[in-house]
């Protein structure tokens, strides 16, 4: 199978480079053969590192330990579904899981983009395949997931506990699918800088595909605060790690394109700025890759860390170079169709809200550097931590929510002083309300405040603009409420999915707010004593040890710590932490004993517990006690998030987006006819 | 006798029940009481063995002061989060005693962070001191923005006084606009319900 693997890795590199050579060389122009071979080209590409995935994942299936990756990362006893996540739980498996994707994703761009972008598909055809050829250069030169090692060892190493997770199965692949569909976005703008085609078709085209990737990103971001709060046993779920920041980045400046193409496809203007955001998209996408693996910034994510982070930093500034050269070449064909206005208008407000997310992308990145540059400059090593990044990013976060919410509101082209209190008079009344009641209720953390009222605001524009699409729909169709609120799902899903988003969007900064007022707690109790902990909203949990029993399991040995859990004296019942210690299929221990934490939730907060350990080995144990308030809300908000991102994705006969005609200056968009 | 008694009874397991249960009554009976000495466990080295907390542990200034200072173990987390998270790392706890020692010396959250400087560098602390060139750090992406804001501003402003002033194309003559499809008698329609919306 190694031999197969192997093989398949050549070929598609040959193939790629097929591809890319008559792509780039332009003699498909004239030859319509040469066009089609270079889209089948993608298709070969695809079926080559299927082959090799299909040879891999045998090797993991077989537990053929004779492969290097395949001992470095699974056991005998590893559960099986662990074996399928273990191909890219490791550097090497992560690559040609990078890879195939990419070749996917490659090949339906040609087979499902209309062929009247027939004249830009060779180009995209030539980027994509580029960059697979550049991960499979990777795997051949580098990191082969298919080499050998000189004996066959009789068990693995077995999979890092922390990664035996549910969350881990579904995590990085959607994060891994967020980055690599940018591939997608990019290689179409840069068919369209080297085609001179530079209207906005190639935007229509990738519409689809940059909401994919950006809602790739989003739940691979959330699984993964989700996964760090349910297995690492801290009680948080971000901590401006280096990695973190480096799924971050993307996602900000592919959320300010989302915005800013609104405005080139109604008014044909920022569309330098457009190109510049998906190049810089794109960039970011592997400067996070560059990141994780090179290991030139300490993170926590440090166990994919090897010497292809150079490959990486090489291939960034070949890219940035390139990419950039082509823009700055094509600079005068892109000038905008109209100028702006008014300062009053939705546009220069979603000019403002990408400047907030650019800038938190910069600061973000800024922060992630400045160890680096310190180190360089000053020759002193420097840490730069939560508290700087909360610092700086909490300020713009709230101007962010704060324009998610003015930003739908404001008339296109220009808004009148009528226009602004007629939209603005309600919600602003909800965020004062929220505001009153917080302040009525003895909250004292200023940025909390600001941040839920702001929620408020925003939550209220959501519900006045539902509001306004149903009546007019009641009014004019006769529709009832109920049933005009769903067709305006019908008439514009990309806008009421977007709003969905925004509703989302204010869920995850009300948990957020809701960090402000966690309560931490240890303590140690043999069975049958108690502690007591006190939650912000005014009541006690008494948790009162009952015991610790152990069982051994398929992989590991389990201790689990039982408390009985009561709120005010009233009983709650029974909460769960274990600890488990992976054993390999000798009974080897392996590895340290890692924590499952006990959480009981409900939408005030979460009461969490960590069994931390023991005392000399008996039933005396060692907890955690964490009171999260707030934090379902988080998840929720990721539920909704993805609700909102597949209904905007959705076809709608009636969705695709008109120009601006002159009569509508002064008005908000038309709602619900 | 029921069929599933009388099944249990086949199986012997309704006697294994019945001493179980026994069993459990008289455990309640005669269970240690929280200040007897606690079992030991089957498997003890399945389990991180760990101090009894102090009350030291659970003191927000300590909490607060760990949060400023950074583990040496490698994992980029603060004192405090290193040592409650998954509690695998060997350093964190023993930077958490040098800590309380410290404390207990008498010595003040900056003297404790200052002696953390000089045994492990600047590296230890969370964020670099606002001073020389970590200045930068906390400014620059202030500055930028601040400038940037100011520079859009300033261009769409520009832009404005230069724009270009779109007609109005059958705002007020009731005449549709090119492209759309609608009578004047729709148009005037469609004027009275927004007039009616806007209230």
């Amino acid at each position: 199978m190694t031999l197969l693997g192997h093989f398949s890795l050549w070929a598609a590199l040959l193939v790629g480079l097929w591809g890319v050579v008559i792509a780039f060389s332009g003699k498909w122009r004239t030859r319509p053969d040469l066009a089609a071979s270079v889209n089948r080209s993608t298709y070969a590409l695809l079926a080559c590192l299927l082959v090799a995935s299909f040879a891999l994942m045998v090797g993991l299936l077989k537990h053929d330990f004779n492969i290097e990756y395949v001992a470095s990362y699974t056991s005998r006893n590893l559960p099986e579904y662990f074996l399928f996540s273990a191909f890219w739980a490791g550097q090497k498996g992560s690559l040609l899981f990078w890879a195939v994707v990419l070749a996917t994703f490659s090949a339906l761009a040609q087979f499902l983009t209309s062929r009247r972008y027939a004249d830009l598909l060779p180009y995209v055809a030539g980027v994509t395949s580029l960059v697979t050829v550049f991960f499979v250069v990777v795997m051949l030169f580098s990191s082969n997931p298919f080499e050998r090692l000189p004996f066959t060892p009789p068990d693995g190493n077995g999979l890092n506990p922390q990664l035996q997770n549910v969350g881990m199965i579904i995590h990085p692949p959607m994060l891994y699918l967020g980055y690599i569909s940018i591939t997608i976005p990019f290689a179409f703008a840069m068919a369209a800088l080297l085609s001179k085609r530079l209207d906005t078709g190639w935007i229509l085209a990738i519409r689809k595909w940059t909401l994919l990737s950006w809602l790739f990103l989003s739940i691979g971001i959330t699984l993964g605060m989700w996964w760090a709060y349910v297995e690492l046993g801290w009680g948080g779920y971000w901590a401006w790690d280096p990695v973190e920041n480096a799924s971050f980045l993307p996602w900000l400046t592919m959320t300010a394109f989302l915005h800013s193409v609104m405005i080139q496809e109604k008014r044909g203007m920022l569309k330098r700025w457009n190109l510049g955001l998906i190049i810089g998209t794109f960039l970011l996408s592997i400067f996070g890759t560059f990141i994780t693996r090179s290991g030139v910034i300490s993170s926590v994510h440090s166990f994919t860390q090897s010497g292809v982070g150079y490959y990486f930093l090489a291939f960034l500034v070949v890219s940035a170079v390139v990419s950039f050269a082509l823009l700055y070449l094509r600079w005068p064909l892109l000038k905008p169709d109209v100028k702006l206005e008014s300062m009053l208008s939705r546009e220069a407000a979603f000019l403002f809200n990408n400047l907030a997310l650019v800038g938190i992308a910069f600061s973000v990145l800024w922060g992630t550097l400045f160890p680096i540059l310190s180190e360089a400059v000053q020759g002193t090593k420097v840490t730069v931590g939560p508290p700087f990044f909360n610092r700086v990013n909490i300020p713009l976060g709230l101007f962010l929510l704060a324009l998610t919410g003015i930003g739908p509101l404001i008339a296109w082209r220009k808004a009148s002083a009528s226009n602004l209190q007629r939209q603005f008079r309600w919600p602003v009344a909800s965020g004062l309300v929220v505001m009153a009641g917080l302040l009525l209720f003895g909250l004292s953390n200023f940025y909390a405040i600001v941040a839920l009222s702001l929620s408020g605001f925003v939550l209220g524009t959501v519900v006045q603009e539902f509001y306004r699409g149903a009546r007019a729909r009641h009014r004019i169709h006769g529709e009832s409420y109920l049933a005009a609120t769903y067709h305006l799902f019908g008439r514009n899903r990309r806008r009421y999915g977007g709003y969905i988003v925004h509703v989302a969007i204010l869920l995850y900064f009300v948990a957020f707010a809701g960090a402000a007022f966690r309560v931490d707690q240890e303590a140690t109790l043999k069975p049958g004593e108690s502690a007591e902990i006190r939650s912000p909203y005014g009541h006690t949990y008494t948790l009162t040890h009952v015991g610790v029993s152990q069982y051994e399991a398929l992989n590991r040995v389990v201790s689990v710590a039982t408390l009985e859990v009561a709120r005010d004296g009233k009983k709650l019942g029974l909460i769960n932490s274990e600890k488990r210690q992976h054993v390999d299929s000798f009974g080897r221990p392996q590895f340290q004993p890692s924590t499952e934490v006990g959480i009981r939730y409900n939408l005030q907060e979460d009461l969490y517990v960590v069994y931390a350990g023991s005392v000399q080995g008996t039933e005396e144990a060692v907890f955690r006690f964490t009171i999260n308030p707030l934090v379902v809300w988080l998840w929720l908000g990721g539920v909704l998030l993805i609700i909102g991102g597949i209904t905007t994705m959705w076809p709608s006969e009636a969705g695709a987006i008109r120009p601006i005609p002159a009569a509508a200056a002064e008005r908000p968009e038309p709602v619900g006819v | 006798m029921t069929r599933s008694a009388r099944y249990l009874l086949r199986r012997g397991l309704l006697p294994l029940v019945m001493m179980a249960l026994a069993g459990s009554l008289g455990a309640q009976t005669g269970a240690p009481s929280p200040q007897e000495e606690a079992g030991r466990l089957y498997n003890p080295g399945a389990v991180q063995e760990r101090a009894p907390t102090v009350d030291l542990d659970n003191d927000e200034y300590i909490k607060e002061l760990e949060k400023g200072l950074r583990c040496t173990c490698g994992c980029n987390l603060d004192i405090y989060t290193c040592r409650t998270t998954d509690f695998s790392c060997a350093t964190s706890p023993a930077l958490h005693r040098e800590i309380l020692a410290l404390h207990n010396d008498g010595k003040t959250a900056q003297e404790i962070m200052d002696d953390f400087v000089a045994r492990y560098g600047d590296e230890v602390l969370m964020s670099p001191k606002p001073e020389g060139f970590n200045l930068a750090g906390y400014l620059v992406p202030g500055i930028v923005m601040l400038v940037a804001g100011l520079l859009l501003t300033a261009h769409l402003l520009r832009r404005r006084r230069g724009g270009v002033v779109v007609p109005v194309v059958g705002a007020s003559s009731g005449e549709p606009p090119p492209g759309i499809d609608a009578s004047p008698e729709e148009l005037e329609r469609l004027r009275q319900e927004v007039l009616r919306e806007d209230g």
